[in-house]
């Protein structure tokens, strides 16, 4: 592994940070908080059609409308772009520089992150004045957004690293990030998922990500801490299976 | 030796072979060009010597390291410019460079200068600003050898960086080239433009998915054969007899092209002479072949063999 050295570490994740937030310049901040229109426009149809939801069913959709967006970006969107930077040679570049892997994989799920805060803060200020809920709020949640985004984005490095193309990549991906949501305990409780599945669910990281932040939403704290334990060690993990495992060679 | 290729060999999983059996020796401080037409394996040689593809057989080693076992710890001694740097089009050019020496390891103020010293050097001070997707192909070229040469990698490989620039740019690209091989640096160069590139390169190699020649520029010329070309102009066709030594190798209404041995040398330019005196030529350039001619020569001869 490369110099641990915790000042070198930083400067590298940093300017690797800034050369992904640079990607966004062509954005205005119109276009960063459209990704908050799908989720809110579900939030509307489902309080149109069904009526008022109880706080549970609303906490539910709120939570689970998180994590599907942080799923698209740091599965869907982060297999589509390392698949983009291999067809286009940018990944060749990266691979000849001494950097560590995971943490230019840390970089781009950051700088995804950072950019799809916007749309988050417009979920959690649209819920209450569309499911007509209290929600609370409390800066805990940033730490499970970026626990959750460091253990997706590395899933959807490796599907970026092996799809034979962006188009394969781009399917590969959604398939898993839907597939993680809806086998997971997202939108939904685990008590209410058939036996099988909630035992499957259990290794999702998805599914501790969700029960984060429901219980951070509700305005509790028990059971928090478990949950962002295990996301910690799927993050640590993640990026451990990144840095070690995943290759920058072809073959 | 900086870097040594023996028997390299890639087969690609669709059954294709990129390229075969290629030995190569580049020393340290050396400008090494690499050579051949389209598809002839020299992004597939340089990818497997830069640690990013795996050969199917053959060694590697660059300053004494396995790159076949150990790509990773070539990181950081080599820079690679590809043809368009797509990792950075979003930053500007300053940025581009700056960040380039810093994921170098180089501090931030070093890199602040030797960046602002390699914008002017290569003429790109009008375009500090610029985002590298506003940028000319030209100038976008040139900023890419900036990114590859900051921090002074022991070997930088440059991939066509003549390919879209005008004169004046081509210049100033080939100065840097040269400067970089006064440094002691090693540089592989990708090139077509083998006469644009000969003032500056030390060795050649010319492949077409196996090696066809390597050399200096002066054994390549002389391994054509001991032959010189005469380059006529004239106002009309002529249909002038040649010595029986002499080959056409081009004739059109405006221009004739002699290939002659060159202890012909006299008997030719008498010839010549004669017909300058009639008025029946206009201007007659003798010499001995350039390199891009060498460069078609075993390209051909590599496509006779092959057929």
């Amino acid at each position: 592994m490369r110099d641990l050295k915790l000042v070198g570490a930083t400067t590298e994740f940093l300017i690797l940070l800034k050369i992904q937030l640079a990607t966004f310049r062509m954005m205005g901040p119109f276009a960063l908080m459209i990704s908050g229109v799908l989720p809110v426009g579900m939030m509307f149809v489902m309080r149109t059609i069904g009526g008022e939801l109880p706080l549970d069913r609303a906490i539910n959709l709120v939570a689970g409308s998180m994590v599907m967006g942080l799923g698209n970006t740091c599965i869907a969107t982060m297999g589509q772009i390392i698949a983009d930077m291999r067809l286009s040679g940018s990944l060749a570049y990266y691979a000849t520089l001494p950097i560590a892997r995971w943490r230019f994989i840390l970089a781009i799920s950051t700088a995804y992150l950072l950019a799809g805060l916007p749309s988050m803060v417009i979920i959690l200020a649209m819920a209450p004045l569309i499911l007509g809920h209290t929600l609370v709020l409390h800066p805990a949640m940033l730490l499970v957004l970026a626990l959750g985004a460091i253990a997706l984005s590395g899933i959807g490095a490796a599907i970026g690293l092996y799809a034979r193309s962006p188009i394969a990549a781009n399917v590969y991906s959604l398939a898993v990030s839907f597939g993680l949501v809806f086998l997971s305990p997202v939108y939904y409780t685990v008590e209410s998922m058939p036996y099988a599945l909630a035992k499957v669910s259990a290794i999702m990281p998805t599914t501790y990500l969700a029960q984060a932040l429901r219980i951070i939403l509700y305005g509790h704290t028990d059971g928090l801490i478990n949950n962002v334990a295990i996301l910690s060690l799927y993050a640590i993990a993640m990026m451990a299976i990144v840095q070690n495992r995943i290759r920058w060679r072809e073959r | 030796m900086s870097v040594r290729i023996r028997e390299l060999t890639k087969i690609y999983d669709s059954g294709v072979t990129a390229i075969s059996d290629v030995s190569l020796d580049i020393e340290l401080g050396q400008v090494f060009c690499l050579a051949g037409p389209n598809g002839a394996g020299k992004t597939t040689l340089i990818r497997q010597v830069l640690g990013l593809l795996e050969p199917s057989a053959g060694t590697i080693e660059v300053y004494g390291i396995d790159v076949v076992k150990h790509p990773e710890r070539l990181r950081g001694r080599i820079s690679y410019m590809p043809q368009r740097p797509y990792a950075l089009y979003h930053l500007t050019v300053s940025e581009a460079i700056v960040f380039a020496g810093r994921l170098r390891g180089m501090a931030k103020r070093p890199a602040q200068a030797q960046a602002e010293a390699i914008i002017e050097q290569l003429g790109l001070s009008e375009h500090r600003h610029t985002l590298l997707r506003n940028l000319s192909g030209g100038m976008l070229q040139l900023t890419s050898m900036g990114i590859a040469c900051i921090a002074d990698p022991e070997l930088t490989v440059l991939d066509e960086p003549t390919a879209h620039l005008d004169p004046h740019k081509r210049q100033t690209a080939l100065q840097w080239i040269t400067n970089l091989g006064r440094s002691n640096r090693t540089v592989i160069l990708v090139t077509h433009m083998l006469s644009e590139a000969e003032p500056v390169v030390d060795k050649i190699a010319i492949i077409k998915k196996r090696l066809l020649i390597q050399g200096t520029p002066a054994e390549l010329r002389s391994s054509i054969g001991e032959f010189w070309k005469a380059k006529l102009s004239h106002a009309q066709t002529l249909s002038s007899p040649w010595p029986m030594f002499c080959t056409v190798a081009k004739s059109t209404s405006t221009k004739t092209e002699l290939l002659f041995p060159r202890r012909q040398f006299a008997e030719v330019t008498a010839v010549i002479e004669i017909l300058l005196q009639a008025g029946r030529i206009d201007d007659a350039n003798l010499g001995p072949p350039c390199l891009d001619e060498v460069y078609i020569a075993f390209n051909e001869k590599a496509q006779n063999d092959a057929e």
